[in-house]
């Protein structure tokens, strides 16, 4: 201890001398606030200068797709709600549409809407988080706490239509998990309503302060090509100019009814992806608006006794439906052999569940393609000659949630 | 195998011959496209390994597959099929919103090997290093490969069809307490 302090006082330490000019190893996380999760990234420095960033993953590696493998289709569907446990319903719905595929199921017009309403609402409830701890990496508090208020007035009405705040569960093959109750509609209607003027206070804290452009503008900015070779998607790609929402390009449920417009940047960076979520939010309201108006009427759930579950009240009068009731609860139902690809829009980007079915009632091997896995490595391209300070704000504008990453 | 092989499962419609794609990837590759196959309105081809990264080339550079979306390695222990492993690799062609899948199975059941595609598409190589990671599958070619997902010092491949599931090797082994494992007490 004495001679380092010997050291240090010494009047003849050399610190004009020679600069070291070797670049620096540093290591960020894997307890990290800014790392939204356990993460950890390995970045080579010349000074302040990044040189290289590699991210380390598998903190929170739990082996979701195996255990898949020995579960029936209706037990391995809440899993999905944990890998991205800030979109539950974008999840669930990649995965009931890819086993809907596989079965060659049709759902009822009614589902497809208010799948459609439910899974907006997540997009702006996903996006809400985003943005909240977004801004507090950058040092805006405020928008924070606003964010969160608004996301709490969401997870109510999710609450009340699912029984779980976060975890909902709620899109099952062939349908939902029950009726939504009475006043649905008019929650989501009085959210909806209070939401613009909500998000004019987030865009007066956020869209013209000088520091949020100073730390936001022409940083972090990768190109359209590179985004796209790295399998960039969502509101990260859209931000550098590629017009690809999936939603638009290939629809499913019943995108192709809605009237809705696909917000793009120009320059890829992080000011560009704020702008391109923030105009998100507002197309996902009129999306969630005109599901709320066009609500067909009509059946919820679709016609296969063999794989919907049948009403509760008539299992105690109709032998079949108790037959049906007990062999979906036990032994599942078996899915045509086969594998499909299906990919949605989620808040990230394209998430995509790949499943082999082997004609058993369980799945023989599912892969999730998880938007957050392909947009973190894409970080090293943004990060690289930039500043080392910058690394937190291109991490925040990425996205990440590390439960989908992982798996 | 040859190329006229149809590995069409009960139920299947027949492949799309007259898809433009793959009658593109047939004339340049021949006898590399082994199989095609349309499922549920989807295209899966499968490539003999040798020709995978002439096919994701020709795909990416001149059929405007600019995306891949993903690899992911499969054990196909238990399915009917002359192979323990393939990678499925889903391509993207943004300006015609079109999907393909290419089907790669390696040769080798025993140390599954297969070209890398990172050189192609540079997002492919942490793709590949969580196929690597899971089912042991070598891409040759890609620098970065290394286990992504599992902790340090796992062994094994935990996605294979024949990794031990029915109990979980813990932690804390007493290895370095002099005593050993402490008695249970009643």
């Amino acid at each position: 201890m004495s001679s380092e302090a010997e050291q240090a006082a010494a009047p003849d330490r050399d610190i004009l001398g020679p600069i070291r000019t070797e670049t620096m190893t540093l290591n960020m996380g894997p307890q990290h606030p800014s790392t939204h999760g356990v993460l950890r990234v390995r970045l080579e420095l010349e000074g302040e200068m990044v040189l290289a960033c590699r991210p380390d993953i598998g903190y929170l590696h739990t082996g979701f797709e195996k255990n898949m493998e020995e579960k029936t289709y209706n037990k391995a569907l809440p899993m999905t709600d944990r890998m991205d446990y800030l979109a539950p319903m974008s999840n669930n719905l990649g995965f009931v549409l890819a086993v809907e595929r596989l079965l060659d199921l049709e759902i009822t017009r009614r589902c497809s809407y208010l799948r459609v309403l439910l899974a907006e609402l997540t997009r702006i409830q996903s996006h809400l988080v985003w943005l909240g701890t977004h801004a507090l990496d950058l040092g805006a508090m405020t928008v924070f706490l606003y964010c969160f208020r608004e996301r709490e007035d969401l997870l109510k009405i999710f609450e009340k239509v699912a029984g779980v705040r976060m975890m909902t569960s709620y899109f099952r093959v062939g349908g939902v998990s029950r009726e939504p109750y009475l006043e649905f509609h008019a929650d989501c209607r009085r959210f909806l309503d209070e939401f613009p003027a909500k998000m004019d206070d987030y865009e007066e804290l956020l869209t013209d302060n000088p520091i949020f452009r100073g730390r936001t503008r022409g940083v972090g900015a990768i190109s359209a090509e590179k985004a796209l070779a790295h399998g960039v998607t969502g509101p990260l790609l859209r931000a550098c100019g590629v017009d690809y929402d999936i939603r638009k390009k290939e629809p499913y449920l019943a995108y192709e009814e809605f009237d809705f417009g696909v917000p793009l940047g120009e320059t890829g960076d992080i000011y560009d992806r704020y702008l391109v979520r923030l105009a998100e939010m507002r197309e996902s309201r009129e999306i969630a608006i005109q599901a709320i108006e066009g609500m067909p009427e009509g059946p919820l759930m679709a016609d296969d006794p063999k794989v919907v579950p049948p009403p509760k009240e008539r299992l105690s009068t109709d032998m079949e439906a108790l037959i049906h009731h007990f062999k979906i609860f036990t032994e599942g139902y078996q899915v045509p052999a086969g594998e499909v690809y299906q990919a949605t829009e989620s808040p990230r980007g394209e998430i995509g569940y790949y499943i082999i079915s082997d004609g058993s009632p369980s799945p023989y091997k599912v892969k999730v393609r998880a938007p957050s896995f392909s947009n973190l490595f894409s970080m090293a391209e943004m990060v690289k000659g930039g500043m080392f300070g910058d690394v937190v704000a291109a991490l925040g504008s990425v996205d990440i949630v590390l439960g989908e990453i992982d798996r | 195998m040859p190329d006229e092989t149809e590995l069409a499962p009960d139920g299947e419609e027949s492949p799309g011959e007259s898809d433009e794609d793959l009658l593109a990837l047939r004339d340049r590759i021949g006898g590399g496209v082994r199989a095609a196959r349309l499922h549920r309105g989807q295209l899966s081809v499968e490539i003999a390994p040798a020709s995978l990264e002439e096919a994701a080339r020709f795909l990416r550079e001149e059929r405007g597959f600019a995306m891949l979306s993903f690899v992911a390695g499969v054990d196909c222990l238990e399915l009917p099929v002359p192979y323990r492993f393939k990678a499925t690799y889903s391509l993207l062609d943004p300006a015609r919103a079109r999907r393909i899948r290419l089907e790669a199975p390696c040769e080798d059941d025993l140390e599954p090997r297969l070209p890398s595609v990172s050189g192609v598409w540079p997002g492919a190589a942490p793709h590949e290093s969580e196929a690597y990671d899971l089912l042991g599958i070598v891409f040759d070619g890609n620098e970065q490969l290394e286990r992504i997902l599992t902790p340090e010092g796992f062994e094994g491949y935990p996605h294979r069809k024949d990794f031990d599931i029915s109990s979980e090797p813990v932690a804390f082994s007493f290895r370095d307490t002099p005593a050993g494992k402490p008695e249970a007490r009643e």
